[in-house]
C-alpha cells in the first residue's frame, strides 16, 4: 500500500515535471498567469519547481522498489520527499482555488506534457473539478505522511 | 528542536531531507534551464519597434493613399489557396509559412490568449483579442482587422483553444481569409524567431 501510493504520487510528479521541463516558457506563464508571485520571480519559479518535482518523483519511484524500515538518511530523503510532494499539491490547489475566487480564467499548466503527447488528453482550464482533482491526488501524500512518525521517536 | 547536523532524531532528519531535496532540486531546475536553449533564462530576440504605433495597420501602405509606393513596397496578395469557403475550418498554417507571412507583412495577425500572455511576448505587428474578452477587444480592434484581409489567429501551443473560439467568432462576422496558426506561440518563441513585448496599445 505504501509502495502503491509513493508510485501513484511519483508518477503524477513526473507527468507534471515533465511539462515544465518540455516547455519551460509556457511553464513559467502558467505559473505567471496565477498572479500569486511578484513578476520577477515568476522565471525563478518556473525554472525551480519542475526540478523539485522531478527530483521528489525520482526520490518515491527508487523508494517504490526498496522501502526502507529501519530510520536512517534514505528513509529521511524518502519520508521528506513524501513531505515535498503533498505540500506541493497543497500549494497547487490553494493557488487555484484562489485564482478561481479571483474570477481568473486559466490554464492549469498542470500536465500539459500528456496534452503534447497524448492525442486524446486535452489539458485542463483550471476549474473547481481541477481542485476536486487535487483532493483526491493528495489522499495518497497525506496517508503517506500521516504514517510517518512525528513524536516518541526519541533521539538516537 | 534545535537543528542540528548530522541530525540527531528522525524527524529532524526528516526536515533536513526536504531542505535537501528541495533545494538539490531547484537547483537542478535552474541549471536545466540556465543550459537549455528553451529555458526561462535564454535570451529573446525583442523586436519592438522604436517608436510604437498606436496601433499596427495592415495592409502597411494602402496602394490606393501611397500610389507612388505600390512598386517598391507591394502588399502581396494572399494566394487564393487560402481563400476558403466559409463553411469549412480555417486552413492550418505551420511555422514556415507564418514567418513568411511575417516578413512580407502579408497577413494581419491575432494573438487570442490573455493580456499577460501578450504583454510578455508576441509575434510583431500582432494585436490582442483575449478569447476570454473577445467582444471588447474586438470592438476596439475591428478597424485594423478587415473581413477581406489575410488574417492569422493564434494561441499557446497546439493543445490551446483559444484560438478556436476566436476564429469561431471572427468566421460568424464575416472573416473569409481566416488562417489557423495551430501550433502558436511555443513553436514561434521555441524558434528562437524576433518577439515584440509589452500590452496592447489602446
Amino acid at each position: 500500500m505504501t509502495a502503491l501510493c509513493r508510485l501513484i504520487l511519483s508518477a503524477i510528479f513526473a507527468l507534471a515535471a515533465l511539462g515544465g521541463l518540455e516547455h519551460p516558457k509556457t511553464f513559467m506563464r502558467s505559473v505567471g498567469d496565477y498572479q500569486l508571485l511578484p513578476p520577477g520571480l515568476v522565471p525563478l519559479a518556473g525554472a525551480t519547481l519542475p526540478g523539485v518535482e522531478a527530483l521528489a518523483a525520482l526520490v518515491l519511484l527508487l523508494a517504490v522498489f526498496r522501502v526502507p524500515e529501519t530510520p536512517g538518511r534514505w528513509r529521511a530523503a524518502v519520508e521528506g520527499s513524501e513531505l515535498i510532494v503533498t505540500g506541493l499539491l497543497v500549494v497547487y490547489t490553494v493557488g487555484i482555488a484562489s485564482a478561481l475566487l479571483r474570477g481568473f480564467q486559466l490554464d492549469c499548466g498542470c500536465f500539459d506534457f500528456l496534452g503534447e503527447h497524448l492525442p486524446f488528453y486535452k489539458p485542463s482550464k483550471a476549474t473547481w473539478w481541477t481542485v476536486v482533482r487535487d483532493l483526491v491526488m493528495m489522499v495518497p501524500g497525506v496517508w503517506l505522511v500521516s504514517r510517518q512518525r512525528w513524536a516518541g521517536a526519541g533521539d538516537r | 528542536m534545535a537543528s542540528r547536523f548530522p541530525p540527531h532524531s528522525e524527524v529532524e532528519a526528516r526536515l533536513w531531507a526536504v531542505i535537501l531535496v528541495g533545494c538539490a532540486g531547484a537547483a537542478a531546475g535552474e541549471i536545466y534551464n540556465a543550459l537549455s536553449p528553451r529555458g526561462v533564462f535564454a535570451p529573446v530576440a525583442v523586436s519592438n519597434p522604436a517608436t510604437p504605433a498606436a496601433l499596427p495597420t495592415f495592409p502597411p501602405t494602402r496602394p490606393s493613399a501611397r500610389p507612388h509606393q505600390v512598386k517598391t513596397t507591394p502588399v502581396k496578395p494572399v494566394e487564393d489557396a487560402t481563400v476558403r469557403k466559409p463553411a469549412g475550418p480555417p486552413r492550418v498554417v505551420d511555422l514556415a509559412e507564418v514567418r513568411s507571412l511575417v516578413e512580407k507583412k502579408a497577413a494581419a495577425f491575432v494573438d487570442a490568449r490573455s493580456a499577460l500572455r501578450f504583454a510578455s511576448g508576441h509575434i510583431p505587428g500582432a494585436v490582442n483579442i483575449p478569447s476570454t474578452d473577445f467582444e471588447a477587444s474586438f470592438a476596439r480592434l475591428k478597424a485594423v482587422l478587415r473581413p477581406d484581409w489575410a488574417t492569422v489567429v493564434y494561441c499557446e501551443s497546439a493543445d490551446c483553444d483559444e484560438s478556436d473560439l476566436v476564429l469561431e467568432q471572427l468566421v460568424k462576422r464575416g472573416y473569409v481569409k481566416l488562417l489557423h496558426f495551430k501550433a502558436g506561440w511555443q513553436v514561434w518563441e521555441d524558434a528562437g524567431l524576433p518577439q515584440e513585448q509589452g500590452a496592447a496599445s489602446p
